[in-house]
C-alpha cells in the first residue's frame, strides 16, 4: 500500500517536472536539424487519411479559428481541432496530459517561448522543419535542432480608449501609468495565465526593476486573465487604460471601428515570440506535420497579419497600411531562456503584489 | 460546455458566450420542461389527496 | 427498476422467504464508499505530507500564519453568511406568498424561480458584468444617461465584495425558496382549520401552526445557501479576480495552477470540510428537534391566506426581486448575443448575427454540446438511483452504520468542486483505475458533487411520507423492496422526478470539477 502511494505521489511531481523542466537527464535529441520538408502529395494524403488535427494555442480564438479554418479549406477533409487557453494553462495541461499518457495533440503553440525550451528539453519535440523556415527564417527565429520555429510574433504594449482619453492625455510611457490619475482605470492581463505577459513582465522588471510593478500594484488595476482581454475591455468602455494587452487584438479593434488606441512606451515595448511545433508522440503525425508547414506558409502567414494584426518574419509578406512598421519600434529584447529561469518566481510575486 | 463558456471568458469573447449561454439555457429549460410533461407526474399529488 | 426484480422472484418462491435487500443495500453502501473515500483520503494524505512525502504539519501552519491564506479564509465566511441572510430575507416572504397566499401569477413565480435555479451562477454573474461593470455595464450607462452624471461616475460596481455577494444570492436564493415552497405545500389545511376552528385568527394561526412548520425548511434551506455560496467557484472566479481578492475556492484553484501546490490545498480545503460537518450536525439537531411528519394519509388542502389589498404590493415584490436574477440578466446576454459590442443596446440597425455563426463555427461548439447532454443524462439517472437507494437506508435505519451512509452521501458538498476534481485526478490517473481523460471521470466527479443535493431532497421526501405506510405494509408481509416499490415508490415519484432535473441541470451548469478534468481528449468523445 505504501508502495502505491509513493507511485502516486510521483505521478504528480512527475507532471510538475514534465513542465517545470527538472527532469533529468534531458532526452538526447539531435544536433542537427533534418532536412527541410516540402508539402509533398504523399504527405496531403497521408493526413486526409488521419483525417484530423488537434491544436493547443494560445492565439487569440477568432484568430485561430480562422487559421484552422483556411487550412481546412485548402486540405479538404482534414478537420483541425483548435483547443484555446492562455500559454501558461496550454502548458500546464500538456504537463498532465503527458504525465497520465494522454498524447492528444498533434501541433503546439505557445506565446512563451520558454516552454517550447522546456518541452525540447523534456524531449517531446519532433524535429521538423517545414520549407519556410529552412529558406527564409533568420537565425534567431528558427531551433538550430529543428524542433520550433517563430510562428508569429508581436508587441504587448499600452492602449487608452479614444472616447475617454484624448490623445494629449494619454499615458506616453510606462512610468507615466503610475500617475495617481490613473488609479481605478487601467486593467491588466495576468502571467499566470497569459504567456504573453509572462514575456512582458520578465522584460518589464528586468528593464524597470520589480519597484515598477510594486507602484502599478497599489494602482488599483482590474485584473483579467488573457492578454487579449483587455484590448476588448477598452473597446467596451469599461477601462479608460490599458497597463498591457496584445498589440494584435489592438488593431482588429482599432480597424473593426471601435474607439481604442495604441501607445508604444517611450521605455521600450516587450516583444512577444510565439513558436509553433510538432509532437514526437502525435496521435495523427502526417497531419501535424502538413499543419505544421501550411502554418510557416506565405499564405497562412498573411493572414496572420491581415486578419490577426500580428507580425511575421517571413520576407515574402507584407505589412498593412496605418499600422506603425514593426521596424521602427523600439522594442525590447526577448529572452527565453531568461523567462524559463524565472517564471515561477515571476508568478509567485506577482500575484503576492496584485493580490491574485 | 461550461468549460468552454469559462475559456471564452478569459479571453473576453463577451458575445460568444451570450450565445452559448442562452443556448445552455435553453437546452436545460427543455429538459425541464419535457421531463414536467411526462404523464403521470404529479400522480403522488392525486394519491395523497384522494 | 432492476432492484426490484430481486424482490419479484421472492414473491413467486414465497416458501424461500429470503429479503434481497441487505445485499443490495450493502453493494450500493460499497460504491459509495469507493466514490467519496477514495478521492477524499488522497486529499486527506496530501494534506499532511510535504512535497517529499514526510509526515508534515507545515502545511496547516501556512494556512493559518499567512496573510494569503487568512485574507480568502475571511472573505469566505462573510461572503457565505451574508449570502444565506440575503437569501433568506428574499426567499422566505416569496415562498410564503407563493403556497400559502391567493397570489397572483403564482404558477409563473414558480416557474422563474426555477429559471433562476437553473441559470449557472457564472453565467449569471458575466451576464451581472455585462450589467453593472462600473463603466461599461448597461446599468451604469443607463444611470449616466438619466441624471448626465460624468463618465467614471458609476452606482453599481459589480467587482467589488458586495457586488459578488449581491450575484451570488441571486442564484443561490432558489435553494430556500424551494425548500420553504415544498414545506409549506406539505403543510396539511387540517391542521390550520383545527386552529381556525379553535379560535385562532389568521396570524395566530401562523405563527402557531404555519412558521414552526416551515422553519425548519428556512434553517435548512439556509444551511444549504451558505455551503453553496462558500464552495461556489464559477462566480468569484469572474468577479473577485478582476477586483483583486481571492476566496477560498479561487484560492485553491489557483493552487493547483502552475507550478501546482496541491498538498496546500488539500490543507485548504479541510476546513471548509469541518466547518460543513459541524453545521450539518446543527441541521440534524434543528430537524430532530422540529421534524413533523405530516404527509401520512389523507390531508385537507392548505387554505390559502387572502392578501386582500396587499395583492399588488405583493407581486411587486416578487417581480421585483425576479427582476434579478432572471429578467435583467436574461436581457443583457440576449442583448450581447445580437450586439456587435456586448455592451452596446441593440437597435434595429446594429443588429447582427455574427456572434451566432462564431459560435456555430468553433470546432469546439459542437463536441461540447453533446458531451453536455450526455453526461447530463447519464449522471442524473445514475444519481437518482443512488440517492434513492442511500436515502432510504439512512432515514429508515435501514442497515448497521447508515448514520455513516448518510453523512457520506452529504460530505461531497464540503469539498469545492475543485478539490474534488484534483482528489478524482490523483485517484483515477495511475492503476488499477486509469481514467483520466475519458468522460468517466467527469461521471464520477458529477455524480460525487451532485449527491449530496439529490440526497438532501430524498431523504426529505422520504421523511415527510413517514414510515407508518410502509411499516404497515411490511407487518402485512411485504419485504422492505416490495414495500419501497408499492407504497413508497409511488409516494415518491414527484421528488424522484425533480431530482433527476435537479441532478441533469446542475451537472449543465458544473464548472470546476470539468476545469481540471476535462481535457481534449475527453471533449472529443473517444474515450
Amino acid at each position: 500500500m505504501k508502495l502505491r502511494k509513493i507511485t502516486r505521489r510521483d505521478v504528480l511531481k512527475g507532471s510538475a517536472a514534465v513542465a517545470a523542466g527538472t527532469f533529468a537527464p534531458p532526452a538526447r535529441v539531435l544536433a542537427q536539424a533534418p532536412p527541410p520538408a516540402a508539402i509533398t502529395p504523399e504527405l496531403i494524403k497521408a493526413a486526409q487519411k488521419e483525417g484530423r488535427v488537434v491544436w493547443y494555442t494560445s492565439l487569440d480564438l477568432p484568430v485561430a479559428e480562422r487559421v484552422a479554418k483556411q487550412f481546412a479549406a485548402r486540405y479538404q477533409g482534414i478537420t483541425p481541432r483548435v483547443e484555446r487557453t492562455g500559454a501558461e494553462r496550454v502548458y500546464q495541461r500538456i504537463g498532465q496530459e503527458y504525465s497520465a499518457k494522454i498524447h492528444a495533440v498533434d501541433v503546439v503553440q505557445s506565446s512563451d517561448a520558454a516552454h517550447f525550451i522546456v518541452w525540447k528539453r523534456n524531449g517531446i519535440l519532433l524535429p521538423y522543419v517545414p520549407e519556410d523556415v529552412a529558406k527564409s527564417w533568420p537565425e534567431e527565429h528558427r531551433d538550430p535542432d529543428g524542433q520550433f520555429a517563430t510562428f508569429r510574433a508581436w508587441l504587448c504594449v499600452i492602449g487608452y480608449n479614444t472616447n475617454m482619453l484624448k490623445a494629449p492625455e494619454a499615458p506616453k510611457s510606462f512610468a507615466d501609468l503610475l500617475d495617481p490619475k490613473w488609479a481605478a482605470k487601467m486593467v491588466k492581463a495576468h502571467p499566470g495565465y497569459s504567456g504573453t505577459i509572462m514575456t512582458a513582465t520578465f522584460q518589464l522588471t528586468r528593464e524597470l526593476g520589480w519597484e515598477y510593478l510594486e507602484k502599478l500594484a497599489k494602482q488599483k488595476v482590474m485584473q483579467v486573465q488573457s492578454s487579449a482581454d483587455p484590448p476588448k475591455k477598452l473597446a467596451l468602455g469599461e477601462r479608460a487604460v490599458m497597463a498591457d494587452g496584445n498589440e494584435y487584438n489592438m488593431f482588429q479593434e482599432k480597424e473593426g471601428g471601435r474607439p481604442v488606441e495604441i501607445v508604444y512606451p517611450t521605455e521600450g515595448t516587450p516583444l512577444i515570440i510565439g513558436p509553433n511545433g510538432v509532437m514526437k508522440a502525435a496521435p495523427n503525425p502526417n497531419a501535424a506535420k502538413l499543419f505544421q508547414s501550411y502554418c510557416y506558409t506565405a499564405e497562412c502567414q498573411q493572414l496572420l497579419i491581415d486578419v490577426g494584426g500580428l507580425r511575421s518574419v517571413h520576407p515574402n509578406t507584407k505589412e498593412k497600411e496605418g499600422r506603425t512598421p514593426f521596424a521602427s519600434i523600439k522594442k525590447w529584447k526577448d529572452d527565453p531562456a531568461g523567462v524559463d529561469k524565472s517564471a515561477d518566481m515571476i508568478k509567485k510575486r506577482y500575484s503576492q503584489l496584485f493580490g491574485v | 460546455m461550461s468549460v468552454l463558456i469559462f475559456d471564452l471568458k478569459e479571453s473576453g469573447d463577451l458575445g460568444a458566450i451570450a450565445v452559448l449561454g442562452i443556448m445552455m439555457l435553453v437546452l436545460t429549460f427543455a429538459v425541464v420542461i419535457t421531463i414536467n410533461r411526462i404523464p403521470g407526474f404529479g400522480a403522488a399529488q392525486r394519491l395523497r389527496n384522494t | 427498476m432492476t432492484i426490484a426484480l430481486p424482490a419479484e422472484s421472492a414473491v413467486r418462491r414465497r416458501t424461500f422467504k429470503i429479503d434481497f435487500s441487505l445485499p443490495v443495500l450493502i453493494a450500493f453502501a460499497a460504491v459509495l464508499c469507493v466514490l467519496i473515500v477514495l478521492p477524499m483520503s488522497w486529499l486527506a494524505y496530501y494534506s499532511v505530507v510535504d512535497k517529499a512525502g514526510q509526515f508534515t504539519l507545515e502545511n496547516f501552519a501556512t494556512l493559518v500564519t499567512e496573510p494569503e491564506f487568512r485574507g480568502p479564509m475571511l472573505t469566505t465566511l462573510i461572503l457565505a453568511t451574508s449570502a444565506s441572510i440575503f437569501c433568506a430575507l428574499a426567499a422566505a416572504p416569496m415562498g410564503w406568498l407563493v403556497a400559502r397566499t391567493d397570489l397572483p401569477f403564482a404558477k409563473a413565480v414558480r416557474a422563474l424561480v426555477t429559471a433562476s435555479f437553473v441559470t449557472p451562477p457564472f453565467l449569471g454573474a458575466i451576464a451581472w458584468e455585462l450589467l453593472a461593470a462600473p463603466n461599461s455595464g448597461l446599468l451604469n450607462k443607463l444611470y449616466r444617461h438619466l441624471t448626465g452624471a460624468e463618465m467614471g461616475d458609476h452606482i453599481f460596481n459589480i467587482y467589488s465584495m458586495t457586488g459578488l455577494i449581491f450575484v451570488v444570492s441571486c442564484y443561490t436564493f432558489p435553494y430556500i425558496f424551494v425548500l420553504i415552497a415544498n414545506a409549506l405545500d406539505r403543510i396539511p389545511g387540517d391542521l390550520e382549520d383545527a386552529s381556525s376552528m379553535l379560535g385562532g385568527r389568521t396570524w395566530t394561526t401562523a405563527r402557531r401552526i404555519t412558521i414552526p412548520l416551515a422553519l425548519p425548511a428556512l434553517l435548512a434551506g439556509m444551511l444549504i445557501a451558505f455551503l453553496q455560496a462558500m464552495t461556489l467557484f464559477g462566480s468569484p472566479a469572474i468577479l473577485a479576480l478582476p477586483a483583486g481578492f481571492h476566496t477560498m475556492t479561487t484560492k485553491i484553484w489557483s493552487l493547483f495552477q502552475f507550478p501546482p501546490k496541491p498538498e496546500l490545498a488539500a490543507a485548504a480545503s479541510l476546513p471548509l470540510l469541518v466547518l460543513t460537518v459541524m453545521l450539518l450536525r446543527t441541521q440534524q439537531m434543528i430537524l430532530g428537534r422540529k421534524g413533523y411528519s405530516v404527509v401520512g394519509g389523507k390531508t385537507g388542502d392548505p387554505r390559502l391566506i387572502r392578501l386582500g389589498i396587499w395583492k399588488w404590493p405583493a407581486v411587486a415584490f416578487v417581480f421585483a426581486v425576479l427582476m434579478l436574477p432572471v429578467f435583467l440578466p436574461y436581457f443583457a446576454l440576449i442583448n450581447a448575443a445580437l450586439s456587435p459590442i456586448a455592451t452596446t443596446l441593440v437597435t434595429p440597425e446594429n443588429a447582427t448575427l455574427k456572434n451566432v455563426w462564431f459560435t456555430f463555427g468553433l470546432s469546439s461548439t459542437k463536441i461540447a454540446l453533446q458531451n453536455t447532454f450526455i453526461l447530463g443524462a447519464l449522471t442524473a439517472t445514475l444519481g437518482t438511483l443512488m440517492a434513492l437507494v442511500i436515502g432510504y437506508i439512512s432515514v429508515r435505519r435501514a442497515v448497521v452504520g447508515h448514520q455513516a451512509l448518510g453523512f457520506l452521501a452529504t460530505a461531497p458538498i464540503a469539498i469545492p468542486g475543485i478539490v474534488l476534481g484534483v482528489g478524482l485526478f490523483l485517484t483515477y490517473t495511475q492503476p488499477p483505475f486509469v481514467l483520466y481523460g475519458t468522460l468517466w471521470i467527469l461521471l464520477l466527479a458529477y455524480l460525487t458533487i451532485e449527491l449530496p443535493a439529490a440526497y438532501q431532497q430524498l431523504s426529505s421526501a422520504y421523511k415527510a411520507v413517514g414510515n407508518d405506510l410502509e411499516d404497515a405494509s411490511r407487518i402485512l408481509g411485504a419485504t422492505r423492496l416490495q414495500a419501497l416499490r408499492h407504497i413508497t415508490a409511488p409516494l415518491l415519484r414527484t421528488s424522484v422526478i425533480a431530482t433527476w432535473c435537479f441532478i441533469f441541470v446542475a451537472t449543465v451548469r458544473e464548472l470546476s470539477a470539468a476545469i481540471i478534468l476535462f481535457t481534449s481528449d475527453t471533449r472529443s468523445c473517444r474515450s
